[in-house]
């Protein structure tokens, strides 16, 4: 079989001591930096980038692979053990890991992410030797008016991120939304609510406002709480998954991979819906939705393998057509052109040895990355003993380090003082910063690709319900929003029934 | 005291003060570089300008004896970086690596915090890249002329994808409308790997990109390609005609890239780095690395690139005013 | 009698309607164009109304419920953590460029510490000590990023 073949021919060059010595590098690399908040893969390939340079092709694209999905892989860890996502995906990971660890259990939760990542990242690998191509011709009928409904079924998925009141998260995704606008705006080149700064002319970082709204306002509520309370992260328990964690957690992090691994294939930045539709239907389908949030086992294994299988089929339209679905696979590309190799659809006949070879690392790099972490995480509870008093200085330096690295620039910093003062607000006034972060991210996105899709059909708005996949996607997302609204109205009915017995 | 005596008096201590001012500046340039050098990247890491500064940088280090640190100072379509340099002290000890929208387009249609011309001295340009002219396959044309007969029979059906507004790509599409007189529509995307995604999937049906990006889709067969517009055929698609062959004349556009330091920077220290950065440019293996990005090398006096920046704001400005665009940053 | 729910509630409806109006207003200034060619203003325009409408149904909602929901988090603001904090992060921005790497960060502990009071300083000067021997081997030695070691004369 071809395939096979294929196979062959990649782990020949995958498994050269060479290679997988280099893998272990960018994994282990990826993984400390990923771990430093607001230091995404991005900064580390960057840097690493001319060193690159010297190794051939196929070792190059190697190491920075393994930084990438080390880099995810240690950001999770973050977000679970001090509540600082450093990416989008992480804010999911964020909701429940954290509160995991709060409860005594941060080994379930880390350990639970590493083998739901691994599973992942072997399906979304043979999901990229199998189908690569055939995936990319697909990922291609997507245009403005699909990506438009797609980041409409997203926004309304994200009510779904909140446990507390339905009409407060709606708010908060509109301030989110607000919040993505600012900058120049891509249609018409205007700036906006820049307020004359060209500082806000590329609006607000993604780590700036994460960091701010969950690391720094984390932080001011922890140090005002009493100690007592703060002492329960520092609990070790015994992390070994038990039957019922296993239970729970393996259906959650198959659906999570088949979620991931299609919305990974978009290169217009599907990929972030992955782990937030994945904890969408994780909390749809479980019997007991009100645990999410509080630390249900379920929304950190089906996000995490959701974000994994994502991160692997990313590399689907970058090999087999040259595009890049976000920052680093630029990166990459840029990498492959400096050793004059053009990414896109003749890299697998031409360098057959280099496409297999990448794919064939990546399941090497992913069996790495559970080896070298399934220990650490013993490592990384006893970071949890510190006293916290003692923890959140090192919190601070490391936020402000880390979004200064992300522009090198001063104002970013500032800015995430603001929205540390605002997370603190929002957290007394119980309004919940998750879905202002969805709101955030899909909100340009969306705005842009309504804008596209309209310009391109000359202002007919039937354009999104006359293509059938948009028309999909839109009938998808109504029926969410019917769903989600029909128990609080039920439940309105209700207590008004109930009312108006007792009077 | 005498008015002799005090005009001598003022005299001499203008003199001395003069003096005291000049000498470290001359001095300076005879011992330049006595430090690190700091290059601005106004553009993000690890793309074509990041890459062509550091491979300049790394060889001027080699040749000054000193360090030649490359930043990345991103933001505003360059404008961050590009400020930062302009209000830079001018002691040759930061530089800018600036290109052709720094210098020219983003100053003929923005109002920025920095005067293109007035703000920087000029050192040397360094590189230039072509641009092509690709449509879609399932557009029913096969050469440039087929293609704006096509545009003038179906007015406002054809669409062209831009990086953004204001980038290349957009402002060069609107200079293509202006010569043929032809009513193409465009769409804005945020950077020209989106606008190439779109073009290559059909949502738009022509683009006017960078060589490096368009080239492994022409040679699939995924995007055609019309005409190149420099001066003369690439050597990597030797087929393709330019726009002047192609019957278009006028349509001359290329991707340039130049360094710049601040303005007031001692003139010896200029020359001495318009010098250093020829020699650097004239290693072949400078020249083949560039041909990866898609790019050749390009130098000249400090003067030349200075004419080329004027020329070019003065272009662009005619273009966008017709087109009627505007951009804050 | 109304909870302390609710108060949070009124509050968080007022704060909603006052962001969207503000936006809103803002917003009119750009170009709004129409649903079918739409302005830079036009969403935000939209979005900052909603908004607004969905601020005044929150508050207006809080003021007619009679029955408070139990309050999860003590809605007490506690002014020396959030103004120490605020003001270390606050501090790192005007330094860090100027002062560099190493004083900055052992000044960024020092000022993060008295976000509460009765920790002992000789833990502090440890802990900063600490703090930016690691921060200056991991981000400027390890990683190269771009801030100064130390001030710059001259």
């Amino acid at each position: 079989m071809e395939l096979i073949d294929n196979l062959v021919l990649g782990f020949s060059v995958a498994l050269t001591i060479q290679n997988i010595l280099y893998c272990l590098l960018g994994t282990i690399l990826g993984t400390l930096v990923g771990v430093l908040p607001g230091l995404g893969p991005l900064a580390t390939i960057a840097m690493l980038l001319p060193i690159s340079f010297g190794l051939e092709p196929t070792t190059a694209l190697i190491l920075l692979a393994g930084i990438y999905y080390g880099a995810q892989y240690g950001g999770s860890t973050t977000a679970i053990l001090v509540n600082l996502p450093g990416e989008t995906s992480a804010v999911v990971t964020a909701l429940d890991g954290y509160q995991m660890a709060r409860q005594g259990r941060a080994g379930e939760a880390l350990m639970v992410a590493a083998l739901g990542s691994f599973f992942a990242g072997t399906v979304g690998t043979l999901l990229i030797a199998a189908f690569a191509p055939s995936l990319s011709e697909m990922a291609l009928r997507f245009g403005p008016a699909e990506y438009f409904a797609l980041m409409v079924l997203g926004l309304i998925a994200a009510v779904v991120l909140a446990h507390g009141s339905v009409i407060k998260a709606i708010a908060m995704i509109i301030v989110g939304l607000l919040l993505g606008l600012v900058g120049t705006d891509v249609t018409s080149g205007d700036a906006r609510f820049t307020f004359g700064s060209s500082h806000l002319a590329d609006g607000i970082d993604f780590v700036v406002v994460a960091m701010g709204l969950f690391g720094i306002a984390e932080v001011i509520s922890n140090v005002a709480g009493p100690e007592e309370e703060r002492k329960v992260l520092g609990k070790l328990g015994l992390w070994k998954l038990s039957k019922e964690d296993f239970r729970r957690a393996a259906p959650a992090a198959v659906r999570g991979t088949f979620l991931g691994s299609i919305l990974g294939i978009l290169p217009g930045g599907g990929a972030v819906l992955g782990s937030f539709s994945s904890y969408m239907l994780e909390k749809k389908l479980s019997r007991t939705p009100q645990a999410f949030g509080k630390g249900a086992i379920e929304g950190v294994a089906g996000p995490e393998a959701a974000n994994n299988a994502g991160a692997q089929t990313s590399f689907i339209p970058m090999l087999t057509l040259g595009l890049p679905s976000n920052g680093v696979m630029a990166l990459m590309i840029g990498a492959l052109t400096i050793h004059n190799i053009q990414p896109g659809p003749g890299v697998m006949s031409s360098n057959p040895s280099l496409f297999w070879g990448l794919i064939a690392s990546m399941w090497v790099g992913n069996l790495l990355l559970v080896i070298l972490n399934l220990p650490l995480i013993g490592v990384w509870i006893k970071l949890l003993t510190v006293r916290y008093r003692l923890l959140y200085p090192a919190i601070v330096v490391l936020c402000c380090i880390g979004v200064f690295s992300v522009n090198n620039s001063e104002f970013h910093v500032l800015l995430m003082a603001l929205f540390g003062v605002l997370g603190y607000v929002f957290t007394k006034l119980e309004c919940e910063p998750a879905p202002l972060l969805l709101g955030f991210v899909l909100g340009p996105m969306m705005e842009e690709n309504l804008r596209r899709a309209m310009s391109l059909a000359k202002g007919d708005p039937s354009v999104f319900v006359t293509r059938p996949l948009s028309l999909v996607l839109l009938l998808v997302a109504a029926g969410l929003l019917v769903m989600m609204l029909a128990p609080a109205v039920a439940r309105r009915r209700e207590q008004a029934f109930e009312e108006s017995h007792e009077a | 005291m005498s008015t002799f005596k005090r005009f001598t008096r003022s005299f001499i201590g203008a003199g001395l003060l003069a003096a005291g001012l000049v000498a470290p500046l001359m001095a300076a340039a005879e011992t330049y570089p006595d430090k690190p050098i700091r290059m601005i990247v106004p553009t993000a890491p690890a793309g074509g300008n990041d890459f062509m500064a550091r491979i300049i940088g790394q060889k001027l280090q080699e040749r000054l004896g000193k360090p030649v640190v490359v930043e990345n100072k991103t933001g505003a379509g360059g404008t961050i970086g590009t400020d930062f340099v302009a209000k830079a002290k001018p002691d040759g000890y930061t530089i800018l690596f600036g290109y052709i929208a720094t210098h020219g387009i983003n100053p003929a249609m923005s109002k920025l915090p920095y005067d293109a011309v007035r703000d920087f001295a000029p050192i040397t340009q360094v590189a230039e890249a072509q641009t092509v002219i690709v449509v879609n396959p399932s557009v029913p044309v096969n050469s440039l002329q087929e293609l704006i007969t096509l545009a003038k029979a179906k007015p406002g059906t054809l669409n062209y994808a831009s990086a953004g507004k204001g980038t290349l790509p957009h402002i060069a599409g609107e200079l293509f409308k202006q010569l043929t007189g032809t009513d193409i529509g465009y769409v804005h995307y945020k950077g020209s790997s989106p606008a190439a995604t779109d073009t290559l999937a059909g949502h738009t049906q022509i683009m006017f990109g960078s060589l490096v990006t368009a080239i492994s889709h022409i040679k699939a067969g995924k995007l055609k390609a019309l005409a190149v517009t420099g001066s003369k055929r690439s050597p990597l698609l030797p087929d393709v005609p330019t726009v002047s062959e192609a019957g278009l004349q006028g349509f001359e556009v290329a991707q340039w890239y130049g360094l710049f330091a601040p303005a007031n920077t001692p003139k010896a220290i200029i020359d001495k780095l318009n010098q250093e950065t020829i020699e650097v440019l004239k290693n072949p293996e400078v020249a083949t690395k560039f041909a990866e990005q898609g790019a050749d090398v390009v130098t000249g006096s400090p003067a030349d690139f200075g004419r080329l920046v004027e020329a070019e704001i003065a272009r662009w400005s005619e273009v966008s005013k017709k087109a009627n665009i505007t951009a804050d940053y | 009698m109304r909870g302390i729910s609710d108060k949070r509630d009124f509050v968080a409806g007022l704060m909603f309607t006052t962001f969207g109006l503000a936006v809103a207003w803002i917003s009119s200034g750009y170009e709004i164009g129409s649903a079918r060619a739409m302005g830079a203003g036009y969403l935000p325009l939209v979005l900052g109304g909603l908004l607004a409408v969905i601020g005044l149904v929150i508050a207006g909602a809080a003021l007619r419920q009679g029955t408070p929901s139990l309050p999860r988090v003590s809605p007490r603001i506690d002014w020396q953590p959030l103004l120490a904090i605020t003001a270390t992060v606050v501090l790192f921005a005007l330094v860090i460029q100027v002062a560099g790497v190493v004083l900055t960060t052992a000044a960024v502990v020092i000022v993060s510490r008295l976000a509460r009071r009765g920790y002992a300083w000789w833990e502090t000067l440890i802990l900063a000590a600490a703090l930016t021997a690691v921060c200056v081997a991991v981000f400027y030695y390890g990683l190269g990023l771009q801030f100064p070691l130390w001030p710059a004369f001259g």
